[in-house]
């Protein structure tokens, strides 16, 4: 672990100043911008990799993405306005291997070996429901193709389905059609257990 | 839309449940990351498992087998309840028979003439399902010069409550043992790099300790989780069992019947304690009718036990359940590569496990 002066900016998304440069400005850069991509994304990219793989295997993860990133900088488009849905692409692939960690995670969180869940409501019964809900989805998360579990964990994570395409450069409908699969299936696994309702996430 | 709206909450909290980045762990990385780039050095993926092992490992997470060197005879346990393999005798179909037989159906029958004799464990008493399974799998470390691979080992100790399936109430765990690089150049290309790929790590699960009040409810019975009572309600007649297999898999053709192959071998090593001979007889049969199955001629090694072979093949890669020819037992599974795959050559086993499974009294016994 670093000391808190060797820390850099982490700052929390969305609070970037408007003057500052846009992820291809900063991609075209220097590696001192390229630390700037970093500050800007590795957050998300972390509770991307970490809600997949686990605290055991993120770190690892994380920093593969980033030093692809870096590696393939060049190709970046830079019309794009984010270099966030590209960041997600690599962690995808690079997540591929990383796949016995993620099974393995995946079954402790089915086991309910997992703190509970943050910010879940305040309710017991809903927060109940709620541990309950995310057991099941990684049962089910084991259950569903590979390609589907791509496109549901960008989902999770917040992504728009415009967002996931371009991360995973496939066309929109695709997206669509495997999210839907999955959801199908996720939700005939939490009517299952008798959860027809859930209070959101605070 | 609307119809999402429960599963679209749930994926949410999923993802908030999520372990959450402190600064420090994001210094830390940032700080990896930027060396990494000053020094050109690429990827560097310690640790990362082959993709092409992965669709097994998911499987190896619930895998159960039978004690380490019990090709035949008795194997007393501490409880007194006891795994009861069959003995030869003279009535029965010799070990020859079965090695010699030429396809997957008639392996399978031979060998589930043996099973009309084979005595499951006497689950009556309660306690804990104890298993340890010992997988080896084909890990790589990438470099400027492409993966390099190596072989290590895991061994993984589970303990579940006999009456409620094959969900661990503990695990333990001790990862990167016996590691050592798939060929030679991989050990040239590993010692290039720098990659500690010889690090020993213990992991232990309790569920009870961190989290008591997650303990909850185990998951519902069923091929995920074969409580005796399920297995007991599944058909013992082959064509029925492999409907349910079907149902379970829930999708045709090729990748289908990869899948059906892959539920029954699963089911076949998850539940082997807990299999009456009539179901296994039925397990056995109903694997060897997925289409597209064969034998592997002769008999194969897996971990020092020799067994049979009974494969299936799909995208280059072939996998294989070994059943132990005297007791009928499952060994474990095993897959190998058949074309090259991301620069592993042909007719690597890239991942192998085999499994011990006995009933113990209390939680954490051995």
């Amino acid at each position: 672990m670093r000391t808190a002066s060797n820390t850099p900016s982490t700052r929390p998304p969305g609070t970037d100043p408007p003057a500052d440069p846009t992820d291809a400005v900063l991609l075209a850069g220097t590696r001192t911008d390229f630390g700037a991509i970093f500050d800007r994304h590795a957050a998300e990219i972390y509770r991307y990799c970490a809600r997949r793989v686990g605290t055991e295997s993120v770190d690892d993860a994380v920093a593969d993405t980033f030093a692809i990133a870096y590696e393939r900088r060049g190709r970046f488009d830079p019309s794009r306005p984010s270099a966030l849905p590209w960041l997600y692409g690599i962690a995808t692939n690079v997540l591929r291997r990383y796949r016995t960690a993620e099974a393995r995670y995946r079954k402790l969180v089915r086991l309910g070996g997992e703190t509970p869940a943050e910010g879940a409501a305040d309710r017991a019964v809903a927060r109940v429901d709620a541990d309950t809900a995310v057991r099941a989805l990684a049962g089910e998360l084991d259950r569903i193709s590979r390609r589907q579990r791509d496109v549901l964990y960008l989902y999770a994570a917040g992504l728009t389905y415009a967002d996931i395409a371009t991360a995973l450069d496939i066309p929109m409908g695709t997206v669509m059609s495997r999210l839907n699969r999955a959801r199908t299936r996720l939700r005939a696994a939490l009517l299952e257990l008798g959860i027809t309702d859930l209070e959101g996430p605070a | 839309m609307t119809e999402h709206d429960v599963v679209d909450t749930a994926l949410r909290h999923y993802h908030r449940a999520g372990p959450q980045p402190e600064p420090t762990d994001l210094a830390a990385i940032r700080q990896q990351v930027l060396a990494r780039t000053a020094r050109r050095r690429p990827t560097r993926l310690r640790g990362a498992a082959v993709a092409a092992a992965a669709s097994v490992v998911v499987a190896a997470a619930t895998v159960t087998l039978w004690p380490d060197g019990t090709p035949t005879g008795t194997t007393a346990h501490p409880t007194g309840t006891t795994t009861h393999p069959t003995s030869t005798t003279t009535n029965q179909v010799g070990t020859e028979a079965i090695t010699r037989a030429d396809s997957a159906s008639a392996t399978m029958d031979l060998v589930v003439q043996r099973v009309a004799n084979a005595e499951p464990l006497n689950l009556r008493q309660g306690g804990f399902l104890h298993t340890v399974q010992r997988a080896a799998s084909v890990q790589s470390a990438a470099g400027p010069d492409g993966p390099a691979y190596y072989v290590t080992e895991d061994v993984t100790e589970r303990w579940s409550a006999l009456d409620e399936g094959t969900t661990p109430k503990l695990i333990r765990t001790t990862r990167g043992l016996n590691a050592h690089p798939l060929t030679p150049a991989d050990a040239e290309k590993l010692a290039r790099y720098g990659t500690d790929y010889t690090k020993v790590s213990t992991y232990t699960f309790d569920p009870a300790a961190p989290n008591p009040k997650l303990g909850g409810p185990p998951p519902e019975p069923g091929l995920a989780n074969p409580t005796p009572a399920y297995l007991a309600s599944l058909p013992t007649d082959p064509d029925q069992l492999m409907a349910v297999l079907r149902a379970a898999v829930g999708e045709e053709g090729p990748n289908g019947d990869r899948q059906v192959f892959k539920a029954g071998v699963t089911l076949a090593t998850t539940a082997d304690a807990l299999l009456s001979p009539e179901l296994r007889a039925a397990l056995y049969q109903a694997i060897a009718t997925v289409p597209g199955v064969e034998r592997i001629p002769g008999q194969v090694d897996l971990a020092g036990r020799a067994g049979v072979a009974i494969a299936h093949s799909y995208h280059g890669k072939r996998t294989e359940i070994v059943i132990d020819p005297a007791t009928s037992r499952t060994i474990g599974f095993r897959m190998v590569t058949l074309t090259a795959q991301d620069g592993i050559p042909p007719g690597t086993v890239i991942y192998s496990t085999t499994t011990n499974q006995k009933v113990v009294e209390h939680l954490g016994d051995k």
